[in-house]
């Protein structure tokens, strides 16, 4: 994988890193056993400090989602649980035809946002987490 | 372990002093961001560190304890100054063996295979190279030297985006494959949050900030209340009516509406309550 | 070719004479060209020129008999013709100076003035290595070359010393000849690299050597005379061959003021000015030569003098006092380049 930098968006660098490794691992692109890119790489690539990708890379290890393997590199360790590529594209096209219903009925996109947000917190608040230390939002 | 050891340090020219009372640990392995308004100190500092000025007061030792300098120093500490200078009229391939010449350990192998995948054609002549051209075999010359501590005078001032981008990927790498530090003095307050990981900064002479950079962001915030809102002990740095941006000493209590600080607005503030400062002395 | 060494400060080795020789050489081998061809354009002039000089004094020399008035005209010319010095004397008096004063100041001016010294003074070598490797092989380099140069005018003007016309202690000679051209050259480069430490710009260095070494060359001029005590001779006429220092009269054993003597010269007819006494001398006229007049009358005219065989004597003093200053010079810009602030 390659990561990418967005110096506009006010997210500290090593975040933005370990952001983009967990939406890699959501959806699919890194498994299990995949090595990260190597330190020397981003650095190379992105112009920033190497400081800076072993602590996003410690961060991961922290979240146990990678680890460190002497002289070798830096693996992906577990997944993030979330559903194959499939079942996305499923939901994905669920979505297409629900979106179509809503601008159909009228809602502009704020209003949309605005309705999944409390549709999702009613949904949360109802079925607590199951475990899986999946972020929400 | 420290790769710049300052203690009380100064200089004086005339009456004037330069740079006063500056007492740095700088640590190694890092990219260490020198700011600060021009005249403030910061040349001086960098000066005195490489070895051309000697201090009138105070004590600076590099690397494991050398005096700025020696012999030692100078072996262990590559300089690009401000505009690269180079010989114009010497081709590549001499300013090569001539920088091989000057010093006891050099990769001419590195520096030739650096030069080639930069694509600069050896014969032609420094002076003929362009900007971004010349900052690259600067800086290849100096990390041929091997160096523990590669010190950087606003290198990328006269440099275009790319060109930019390039040099400082070609310094990154340097630090992740040879673990050298580096001190960078910069204007380019925007693009320190991707490289520094210390910030020092220099205004009227003397040592504002200093500290690491995750560090400086977690004690500042920019608090939406009157000043007389503040708890005690928060140190205002800068006051503008209904914001004030503080250095917290504790935990702001959680009624107190406030957001973090970014590196370029922190610094800003730095700046200008240090132009106040100097503007009030 | 090379590649990595030992950790830096672990048995710390300094950066070879050779290695930073080479540096010195490749910076400035065209402006040693260019020297060189200067002077040695500068050396066909003066083989030609002593070639002519030399078959015209072969042809005085070849002239039978010496006293007769197609050979004394044949002298007459040649002094008139070779006595004045030519166009290259005062080239050749100024000459080491300007080349000191060129060669030693920009050697470190410049490196100041562009700004390279922060590339320069930070290496590994240093900034005292890397002075010395640049002064003392530039210096001895410019002071060997005119050496060379100087012993080219000294063959030059062997026919004008023989034929009695210039004398070697003269000044266009003296200092252009023997071992002082080169101690010449050495305290103009050794000005200049004391100017340019201390001026930092170049300009102002080598206008300020310069300036300074032809005060101390007109001063020498003066001072030349009095490295040993001058011989003294109360004889009318001094051979050109000797260089005269004094003159003045006396009578009685004790010195006449020159304004009596003037006096008592124009009570006589005489013409007396800065230039000298002009006496007409009309024979059998009855009126007197003033000069006759004053020695019947028991003045005596004494000079002073540096007889010509004190040549090498009077040189080795001169190249002594000049290398012991310009020796000090280099020294003070050492010491000033240690001391120099960024």
């Amino acid at each position: 994988m390659e990561f990418r930098l967005d110096p506009a968006s006010g997210v500290p660098t090593y975040l933005q890193l370990v952001q983009q490794v967990e939406q890699a691992l959501r959806l699919g692109y890194l498994k299990p056993g995949d090595q990260l890119p190597k330190v020397r790489e981003v650095v190379a690539a992105l112009a920033i400090n190497p400081n800076t990708v072993l602590k996003a890379y410690r961060e991961l290890e922290h979240k146990g989602l990678a680890a460190g393997r002497p002289g070798r590199g830096t693996f992906v360790e577990a997944s993030l649980g979330e559903p194959t590529l499939p079942a996305l594209t499923d939901l994905r096209r669920g979505l297409k035809t629900w979106l179509a219903k809503a601008d159909a009925a009228g809602l502009d996109d704020d209003g949309i946002v605005a309705l999944v947000t409390s549709t999702m917190r009613d949904f949360r608040q109802r079925r607590p987490d199951d475990e899986r230390g999946r972020d929400v939002g | 372990m420290s790769i710049i050891e300052a203690r009380g340090l100064g200089r004086r020219y005339g009456k004037r002093w330069a740079l006063e009372d500056c007492t740095l640990s700088l640590p190694e392995g890092r990219l260490v961001a020198l700011i600060g308004p021009n005249g403030a100190g910061k040349s001086t500092l960098l000066n005195m560190i490489v070895g051309l000025t000697a201090p009138t007061a105070g004590e600076l030792t590099v690397l494991d304890g050398h005096p700025a300098g020696s012999p030692a120093a100078l072996d262990g500490i590559a300089f690009v100054a401000q505009d690269m200078p180079l010989y114009r009229n010497l081709t590549v391939a001499d300013m090569v063996h001539l920088t091989r010449n000057l010093n006891v350990s050099f990769d001419t192998a590195a520096a030739n295979r650096r030069l080639a995948d930069l694509g600069i054609d050896p014969k032609q002549k420094a002076g003929k190279l362009s900007g971004g051209q010349q900052a690259q075999l600067a800086l290849s010359l100096a990390l041929a030297r091997q160096p523990r501590l590669l010190v950087l005078d606003e290198p990328t001032a006269p440099l275009d985006p790319l060109a930019r981008h390039d040099f400082m990927a070609t310094v990154m790498t340097a630090m992740a494959e040879d673990g050298i530090s580096v001190i960078l003095s910069s204007h380019l307050l925007a693009e320190l949050e991707k490289v520094a990981d210390h910030l020092v900064l220099i205004a009227d002479g003397r040592v504002r900030v200093d500290g690491p950079v995750d560090e400086l962001i977690d004690a500042h915030r920019l608090v939406t209340a009157p000043r007389g809102a503040l708890p005690q002990g928060c140190d205002v740095i800068e006051s503008s009516g209904s914001h004030q941006l503080v250095r917290l000493a504790a935990p702001l209590p959680a009624a107190l509406p406030s957001r973090p600080v970014g590196i370029e607005e922190l610094t800003l503030a730095y700046f200008r309550q240090g132009t106040l400062i100097g503007a009030a002395s | 070719m090379t590649t990595l060494t030992a950790a830096p400060g672990v048995g710390l080795r300094p950066v070879r004479w050779s290695r930073l020789g080479w540096v010195t050489w490749r910076r400035y081998r065209f402006t040693l060209a260019a020297v060189v061809l200067v002077l040695a354009a500068l050396s066909l002039e003066l083989v030609l020129s002593g070639q002519h000089l030399r078959s015209a004094y072969d042809a005085v020399k070849a002239c039978t008999p010496a006293a007769s008035p197609r050979c004394r005209f044949l002298d007459e010319s040649f002094h008139n013709t070779y006595g004045g010095g030519g166009f290259l004397a005062p080239v050749l008096l100024l000459l080491p100076g300007i080349l000191g004063a060129f060669a030693g100041a920009p050697l470190v001016a410049k490196e100041l003035e562009t700004g390279t010294f922060r590339f320069a003074w930070t290496q590994g070598a240093g900034r005292m290595r890397w002075a010395v490797s640049l002064l003392l092989p530039a210096g001895l380099v410019l002071a060997l070359l005119l050496a060379a140069l100087g012993r080219l005018v000294a063959w030059h003007d062997q026919p004008l010393a023989d034929a009695g016309i210039q004398s070697r202690l003269e000044p266009v000679t003296f200092s252009t000849s023997g071992v002082a051209v080169a101690a010449w050259a050495l305290l103009g480069f050794a000005l200049g690299a004391f100017a340019g430490v201390a001026w930092r710009r170049v300009l102002p260095g080598v206008a300020s050597a310069f300036g300074a070494w032809f005060g101390l060359a007109f001063l020498a001029t003066r001072v030349r005379g009095h490295y040993l005590a001058p011989l003294r001779t109360t004889s009318m006429q001094l051979s050109p061959r000797n260089l005269s220092v004094d003159e003045w009269w006396t009578k009685g054993g004790a010195r006449v003021p020159s304004t009596q003597i003037d006096a008592t010269l124009r009570s006589l007819g005489a013409e007396v000015s800065p230039h000298g006494v002009k006496v007409h001398v009309v024979p059998n006229s009855g009126s007197v030569d003033p000069i006759q007049y004053l020695l019947d009358h028991g003045y005596r005219q004494v000079t002073t003098y540096q007889p010509a065989s004190r040549y090498w004597t009077l040189q080795w003093i001169e190249t002594g006092w000049l290398v012991g200053l310009s020796v000090l010079l280099l020294g003070a810009a050492f010491w000033l380049l240690r001391r120099r602030a960024a």
